[in-house]
């Protein structure tokens, strides 16, 4: 059963792999939604400035 | 149950991630501040940690199987990831109910994090379960009963993935969502009783619900040891989940208010 | 006394909205002709699809049966709203004071009437062509269920795929993997009819214990998938 190793070291380099591979999409969609939330942040109060400003 | 006419409780907008301390939590507040402040980093080096020991006791620690070989190590991060895919459906399952009867939004939000963790973590347990298997049974796949399940669990759930795609944030959707995770979560039941109901190649679990261990001491401390670190991943990467998509539904919410003003 | 009352509206409000429905289908003849051509047609396919001779055909043609009715099922699955979303008048359905569970099982017997009548058709036609004794009485409690179970989740998640953009392609994804548990129990009991195994599971009480599962979770959850 020597030749199996191969298969114990390709399961746990995937499994490994995988993960780190998902944490990266992870910290991907969360640098995306910070920007996102800060130039919508931005907008909002641009958008209640010009409301104030009219009544 | 359903009350006709009786409009629907005004789901938590916007709500923070965790509510102020109360009652009787308050007196351990100067314990409960730190760890609400710091818990997370601690929480990430404890995972960090265990999945260091988890791995030195899974290659140096337990010991070699005599028919198998090393690479029945696979074992120390097949079955860990099992659990936690479980775990995580359970909590779907779990937080679809709590949703549907409070309309509480975070309730939804828990589900979903735990819809796409636990569907990571099937994923990973069919690849390792596959390359395990092509060296002790000579194939990639059997069509073995457990194998069968948690495939078609795989599917649920990742069709589960597909329809909040598809429905956005919408409350009726993360209704729908809700409903699913509840008729899903019927299927892993069946997963786990299935190899005793049919004729299977997958081996019977070495510590049962309530049963005596049917293995080597080693091997049931390192398993268990897994178990823990592989749990702490899990409930780090939940935060991390949960938080991402509170973060989505506020800014989405944010843009469809400038938008229709 | 009051649960009689009660039951009886239960009754009178499922009758109503199911004739409504069986009235609009039948004039919609189309669907239910195709969902049984496609029935046909699918048994047809099989047939080339696994080469059958007299050797093996017992063993595959259960499957194909079964295949055959799923994919008819789903045809018929997806209009199981379509004449409310024409109109638009599931709103008014629901703020009408009719009780949520009645709407359910509306939906739920007109889907296993027409379900049912394809079925019907394919059935002689499979026995024939494909050469074996299944028009016994035996079939006929392993259809039953099998339908019950298949149509049943199948009604709840024709409603939730209804309100997405991809309604066509989001319900077999969703319907499929739930009901294979009762494809696997409707098969072997079918296999069972024709070559029986001693010592066989008991198929029908598995499938009969997955539409109990399957009806009592569809009726709670319903309500909250057509709220408005």
């Amino acid at each position: 059963m020597q030749g199996a190793n191969g298969f114990l070291i390709a399961a746990y380099i995937v499994v490994w792999l995988g993960f780190f591979a998902y944490l990266g999409w992870l910290a991907l969609r969360m640098r995306g939604v910070r920007t996102e939330l800060e130039t919508v942040r931005a907008l909002v109060d641009e958008h209640d400035r010009d409301g104030g400003r009219e009544g | 149950m359903h009350v006709v006419g009786q409009p629907p409780a005004a789901p938590a907008r916007g709500a923070p991630g965790l509510a102020p301390a109360t009652g009787p939590a308050r007196a351990l507040e100067p314990v409960l501040r730190p760890l609400r402040a710091y818990g997370e980093y601690i929480l990430a080096a404890a995972s960090a940690l265990g999945v260091i020991l988890a791995l030195w006791a899974a290659f140096f620690y337990a010991p070699t199987e005599a028919i198998q070989g090393d690479v029945q190590r696979i074992e120390y991060v097949h079955v860990p990831l099992a659990w936690v895919a479980y775990l995580a459906f359970f909590v779907v399952f779990a937080a679809s109910i709590l949703y549907l009867w409070r309309r509480d939004e975070r309730w939804d939000l828990i589900a979903r994090a735990n819809a796409e963790i636990g569907t990571l973590f099937t994923t990973l347990v069919l690849v390792t379960g596959s390359l395990w298997g092509r060296p002790v049974w000579g194939a990639w796949w059997a069509w073995d009963a457990r194998m069968t399940t948690t495939l078609i669990l795989w599917f649920i759930y990742v069709g589960y993935l597909l329809l909040r795609s598809y429905t956005g944030r919408s409350e009726g959707g993360a209704r729908s969502a809700a409903v699913l995770g509840i008729v899903g979560f019927v299927d892993v039941p069946i997963n786990y009783l299935s190899i005793t109901w049919w004729r299977t190649q997958h081996p019977a679990p070495q510590l049962p619900l309530g049963g005596e261990p049917q293995a080597p001491p080693a091997v049931v401390e390192t398993l268990l040891l897994a178990l823990l670190a592989f749990t702490l991943l899990y409930a780090y990467l939940l935060i991390q989940v949960y938080r991402l998509h509170r973060l989505q539904t506020e800014a989405e919410r944010l843009r469809a208010r400038i938008e229709s003003a | 006394m009051i649960t009689m009352i009660t039951l009886r509206r239960f009754g009178a409000q499922t009758a109503s909205i199911l004739w409504k429905d069986l009235r609009c289908e039948l004039r919609a003849r189309q669907v239910w002709m195709a969902m049984g051509m496609f029935a046909l047609l699918a048994l047809v396919i099989f047939n080339f699809a696994f080469d059958l001779r007299v050797d093996n055909v017992a063993a595959v043609a259960p499957g194909a049966l079964w295949i055959a009715f799923v994919f008819a099922s789903i045809l018929g699955l997806g209009r199981t709203f379509a004449a409310e979303q024409e109109h638009g008048s599931l709103d008014r359905l629901l703020l009408c004071p009719v009780d949520r569970k009645a709407i359910y099982a509306a939906k739920l017997l007109g889907n296993l009437v027409f379900i049912g009548a394809v079925e019907l058709i394919s059935l002689p036609v499979f026995a024939a062509i494909y050469n074996l004794p299944v028009l016994t009485g035996g079939i006929i409690p392993i259809v039953l269920l099998g339908t019950v179970g298949i149509a049943a989740i199948g009604t709840l998640f024709a409603a939730i795929a209804g309100n997405t953009r991809a309604r066509e392609v989001l319900l077999p994804l969703l319907v499929f993997p739930l009901i294979v548990p009762v494809v696997i129990g409707a098969v072997r009991a079918t296999q069972g009819l024709i070559s029986p195994l001693a010592g066989d599971l008991p198929w029908l009480g598995l499938i009969a214990a997955f539409d109990v599962i399957f009806l009592s979770i569809s009726a709670v959850t319903f309500a909250y998938v057509i709220e408005e």
